[in-house]
This record gives C-alpha cells, sequence and structure tokens, in this order.
C-alpha cells in the first residue's frame, strides 16, 4: 500500500536523514506542510534547490502522480519537473515499510493569490495566455489550475505547481482559465494606476483606494477615499473606513492606525481592545501580549487589553 | 426502542479535537461563570473523561470499552494532548493508569428564584487550559480523519461503533478558509463503521460582549444572527443526528415546533446533555450483580 500518514510525514519532516533513502540531505521548511486531499506535502532545499515535496495520504493518491508523472515526460520540460520517488520514503507499519514521494522543482517567484493583488491587468493576462498556449502546445491538462497553484516569475511568466492529477487533454483547461481571467479582472491593478511599480515589496507597502485584500478571519480590509476599513463575507461593511492603515485579522485582533496617527487594537467587532493611545504596537500570537509605545514609555498589555506592566 | 451496548467487543473510540489557539483566551460565560474560553474547554473534555471513566469502572476495575483521544491545535500544528508519541488513541484502562490528581473547579449556579450560590466539583485534569499562537484548524481536522479512519480499519474494533468526535472551538480557522473546512469535515463525517457514521460533536463558545451567547443544544434549524458567522460555520459542519436519537433528543429539548433532524452541535453550554446522550449506549452503574454486559433497553 503505497501511502503514509500526515503524522508519519512529518516525522520525516523533522528527521530526514533517518526517513528519506536518496534525499536525506535536504533541509525541510516546516512551516510550509500543508494537506491537500490526496497529499501532504512541504518545501524543502537541497543543493541550493527549492523543492515541493508531496506525500501520498490516501491508497490513490500515488496511481494519480504516476500518471501525471508519464503524461509530463512528453512535455521537454516545458512545466516544472515532476516525478515520483519510488520507496523513497521509509515508514513502519503492518502493511509496508516504505512508501513513493513525489518530488516537483519549484520556481522562484511570486503566487498568483498574492500576484493577483499587486501585479497590474495587463502583464497578469500576458502570462495567462503564454501559459494557455503552452499548455495548448503540449496538449496537457493540469485539473487543478487555481491562484494557489500558480507561480508568476519576474518577467511575470507563470508556473503552475502541484502537476499531480495532470492528464493528457484540454478538457478543464477552458474552464480552469475562465476562472482565473475573471478573477484577475476582479483584482489586478488597473494598467492606468501604477504600471511602473509592480515589485510585490514596493506595492505591499502602498494602500490605495480600491485595493483589494483577501479574506482573512471572516474580515476583509477595504480602502475607500474615507479611510480603511472591513467587510465581512457578504461585502457588509462592519467595521467603519475612518482609520488610516489596519492590518489583517489574526486570532481577532488588528492593529490600527487613527487619522491621527495614533495605534491601538481592535477585535471582529470593531472594539478596542487597546486605545488609540500609542505611537506603535507590537502584537506577539504566541502570547497574545502586546507591546505599546507612548514617547518613551512601554506598556504591555494581555490578551484582553488588562495591563500587566 | 433504542438498545445500544458498549462492551469490550462492542467497542467504541471518543476523539477530542481541542481549539488551544490564542483566541481561546477570551472570556466565556460558561455555566453562569465567566472564565476564558480554554478553561471552560478544559472543563467540558474533563468532565467527559472522568465520567466516561466512571461509567466504564466496575469494582474498581476500569473496562476496556472505550479508546480516548485528544488532538489540540495551536500555533503550526496539531498535536496528540494525551501522548508523546505520535499514536493519537488511547485504552482506557492505560489512561486510568496515569489519572492525574484531582482539582477543585468552582461554578456559580442559580437556584430557586434566582438564589445564587457558588458549587464546587473535583475533576482530573486530563487537559490543562493553555491557548497561544495560530489556529491551524485544517492540519487538526486531517489528523482526526487519518486517526479515525485507522481506528475504523482496525480488526479489533471490526464490531464497534462508529467514533464520537468532539470539536471545542470558538469558530476561526487561521490555515483553511470555510470552503475547505467543511470539505474536510464532510470527509470525517463520512468515516462510517458498521454501517453507522462518526457523529462529528461541535461545541462552540461564544465571547463574552462579541458573538452571539445564546445557549442552544441539539438545534433542529438555526436562525443566523447577522453578526455571528463563527456560530453558522459551526453549525454547518457539524452532524445530523440519526433518526433513532431523535425519540431521546425529544425529551431532552423542547424543540417540537421545529421540523427537521437534530443537529450535534451546542452553543454556549456544559456538557451534561451530551452526557445523557451518551448514556443510552453505555451501561447503567448497576448495583453488584453476577451478570456482567447486560444489555440495557431504553
Amino acid at each position: 500500500m503505497d501511502y503514509c500518514t500526515f503524522l508519519q510525514f512529518r516525522d520525516c519532516i523533522r528527521n530526514p536523514k533517518l526517513y528519506l533513502r536518496t534525499l536525506g540531505d535536504i533541509s525541510f521548511d516546516d512551516s510550509s506542510v500543508a494537506c491537500t486531499e490526496h497529499f501532504v506535502e512541504c518545501i524543502g532545499e537541497l543543493y541550493n534547490c527549492r523543492y515541493m515535496l508531496y506525500a501520498p495520504l490516501t491508497i490513490d493518491a500515488i496511481h494519480y502522480a504516476n500518471r501525471a508523472a508519464e503524461t509530463m515526460s512528453n512535455c521537454n520540460g516545458a512545466f516544472v519537473n515532476l516525478k515520483v520517488l519510488k520507496d523513497e520514503l521509509l515508514i513502519n507499519n503492518h502493511f509496508a515499510s516504505t512508501c513513493s514521494i513525489v518530488v516537483e522543482n519549484l520556481p522562484h517567484g511570486t503566487l498568483l493569490s498574492e500576484a493577483m493583488y499587486t501585479f497590474s491587468y495587463s502583464h497578469l493576462m500576458q502570462g495567462l495566455n503564454n501559459l494557455k498556449r503552452r499548455m495548448a502546445k503540449h496538449n496537457i491538462c493540469h485539473s487543478n489550475l487555481t491562484p494557489n497553484n500558480i507561480i508568476v516569475d519576474e518577467n511575470y511568466e507563470w508556473h503552475p505547481i502541484r502537476w499531480y492529477y495532470a492528464v493528457n487533454g484540454k478538457r478543464k483547461n477552458y474552464k480552469e482559465f475562465k476562472n482565473l481571467a475573471e478573477r484577475i479582472k476582479e483584482c489586478a491593478i488597473p494598467d492606468d494606476y501604477a504600471p511602473q511599480l509592480e515589485r510585490l515589496s514596493l506595492l505591499n507597502s502602498l494602500d490605495y483606494p480600491g485595493k483589494r485584500f483577501p479574506l482573512k478571519e471572516r474580515r476583509r480590509r477595504v480602502i475607500t477615499d474615507n479611510g480603511t476599513g472591513f467587510v465581512d463575507q457578504n461585502n457588509n461593511l462592519v467595521i467603519k473606513d475612518i482609520y488610516r492603515h489596519a492590518t489583517d485579522f489574526t486570532e481577532n485582533r488588528s492593529i490600527v492606525t487613527t487619522k491621527s496617527g495614533l495605534k491601538g487594537i481592535i477585535n471582529r467587532n470593531g472594539d478596542y481592545i487597546i486605545p488609540p493611545e500609542y505611537d506603535d504596537i507590537i502584537f506577539d500570537i504566541n502570547s497574545g501580549d502586546s507591546k505599546a509605545y507612548r514617547n518613551i514609555s512601554l506598556t504591555i498589555f494581555d490578551y484582553l487589553g488588562e495591563v500587566k506592566m | 426502542m433504542i438498545s445500544r451496548v458498549i462492551t469490550h467487543c462492542n467497542r467504541c473510540a471518543i476523539l477530542f479535537i481541542v481549539d488551544c489557539s490564542l483566541s481561546m483566551k477570551s472570556i466565556t460565560r460558561f455555566s453562569n461563570t465567566e472564565m476564558p474560553k480554554i478553561e471552560a474547554t478544559s472543563i467540558i473534555v474533563n468532565h467527559i473523561i472522568d465520567e466516561l471513566m466512571a461509567r466504564a469502572t466496575r469494582a474498581n476495575y476500569v473496562r476496556d470499552y472505550y479508546d480516548i483521544g485528544i488532538i489540540g491545535y495551536s500555533g503550526c500544528e496539531a498535536t496528540s494532548l494525551l501522548s508523546d508519541d505520535s499514536k493519537i488513541f488511547m485504552r482506557l484502562p492505560r489512561l486510568a493508569e496515569n489519572k492525574p490528581q484531582p482539582k477543585t473547579i468552582y461554578l456559580n449556579k442559580s437556584y430557586h428564584a434566582g438564589t445564587p450560590a457558588k458549587i464546587s466539583f473535583q475533576l482530573h485534569p486530563w487537559i490543562e487550559p493553555s491557548a497561544s499562537g495560530a489556529s491551524p484548524m485544517y492540519d487538526a481536522m486531517v489528523m482526526a480523519k487519518e486517526a479515525l479512519r485507522g481506528w475504523c480499519n482496525d480488526p479489533g474494533n471490526n464490531r464497534g461503533y462508529a467514533p464520537i468526535v468532539f470539536h471545542i472551538t470558538d469558530g476561526v480557522a487561521s490555515d483553511a478558509d470555510d470552503v475547505e473546512m467543511q470539505a474536510i469535515t464532510k470527509q470525517i463525517k463520512s468515516i462510517s463503521l458498521n454501517g453507522d457514521n462518526v457523529l462529528f460533536f461541535n461545541i462552540y463558545l461564544a465571547s463574552l460582549g462579541e458573538g452571539d451567547e445564546t445557549i442552544d443544544i441539539f438545534p433542529k434549524e438555526y436562525t443566523f444572527a447577522t453578526r455571528d458567522k463563527d456560530r453558522e460555520f459551526i453549525y454547518n459542519i457539524s452532524s445530523q443526528f440519526p433518526r433513532e436519537f431523535e425519540g431521546y433528543i425529544d425529551q431532552l429539548v423542547d424543540n417540537s415546533d421545529s421540523e427537521g433532524p437534530y443537529r450535534a452541535v451546542a452553543f454556549n453550554i456544559s456538557p451534561v446533555p451530551i452526557l445523557s446522550l451518551l448514556n443510552i449506549g453505555t451501561q447503567y452503574i448497576l448495583p453488584i450483580s453476577n451478570h456482567y454486559d447486560r444489555t440495557l433497553e431504553i
């Protein structure tokens, strides 16, 4: 039975030398562990190259991966390199002592789910159309093209990842590309807005009316001509747009900056946990404590907004 | 008539999935007492485990009726809170061997005509209240799904009952959106054993002054307050009770005006009604008798 459990793969991430037959020298980024329906995955670095490793969680997983590897073997390197390493992972259970691992090389770039908010419409559509042509040329269907499965490089080229469901033919391509085009139209920066400023790190520090943010803890930041506020999943304005700036919600806390430049912390109802009286606030997600600075004095609050010292 | 017996041969598993994220430090009103949500969570879990252990004890000997598992999630991972190794489930006799010293819990109660009182009772602290970091709820559900499948596929449990899962949370995941969470919980609810599906029971705790603090249990239909989407999410991922439980639940809650099946969800309420439900399947603690493992028909 060619599959493992989430816990077995997690043990492997902590001790690759012990559990991997040929990839023992890999070093994993364990904050990148994620699960999908059939696989658990993690990003690793080996000899200065980045890879995504997928461990099969279900009986069907490796069957899909083998089919995808065979499909992509005819693409002559046009897409990321997907390989199935048989018996790579050492496991011990009643049924088997090894299982296969799927490896993909990981291109450098930005996930489309982030890029679609910070790249211009025309550059994103250029990347989409180029990918469409490449896939049509090789007669291949990814079967799972979503913004989280595409990396956009610095030349605006799109590189899909998670190819393990790939098949021959163009069956689903049309619908998936149509959905992506609609999302881009909704989220991308209009071409006449900031065409010269498409470097992600720069744009992330700029807020402008109409900039679109992802939904976090059922709240999405909105920037209007009045200021920054939050809407819910149904786009109802639940926290008024009265702030100069706000962070996304983390564990029901957002650091807000008022129009006068002072900072406080609010919850998802918009109620202040820490009043907006401070020059700077640093929130620690592990302890829940906030360090609030005003001039040279420091106040430490606990998660509930009570003063600790 | 409902007749179910949990015995050495017809075993059951109870799995707790506990939100230990930072937001569980918020205050809730639980059993008329204001306390951090994580403290209410530990009271719920510890109370249920103590109750299960008591019901499986005969003449100071704990029978091997259940496997218990506790998965806690916080920060960037989900972990087993009962053991240091990778196993999730622990057999009840083994759990009893490592029973911690009991602690005294104090809760407020209102007696006749609203007379306030403070009651104390003892619970064994199988888990201690501790909350920090983000909420990797999806990771916890994946871990739970694997553990439950493994338990159901174990030949030693092939005459048992489908496990019961208690998920205690304030409703927000940091590693997945609502669509992904509904998909993974659907997979959990589809795991079955001997014709019964896993019962996915959610216990939601609202923050004082922030969420919907209305107390409700086993609702048949739910009218969603526009502000509390967390409560709506919890309702949607909970199991519907099988038809055979309806007659018994009708006696517990007054819901005769509503249509549809009961939902396995409790909002801001103590676990006592849940234990009454488990009572259907377990044997009552009988007086000293020569007959063990007797079926009790309700």
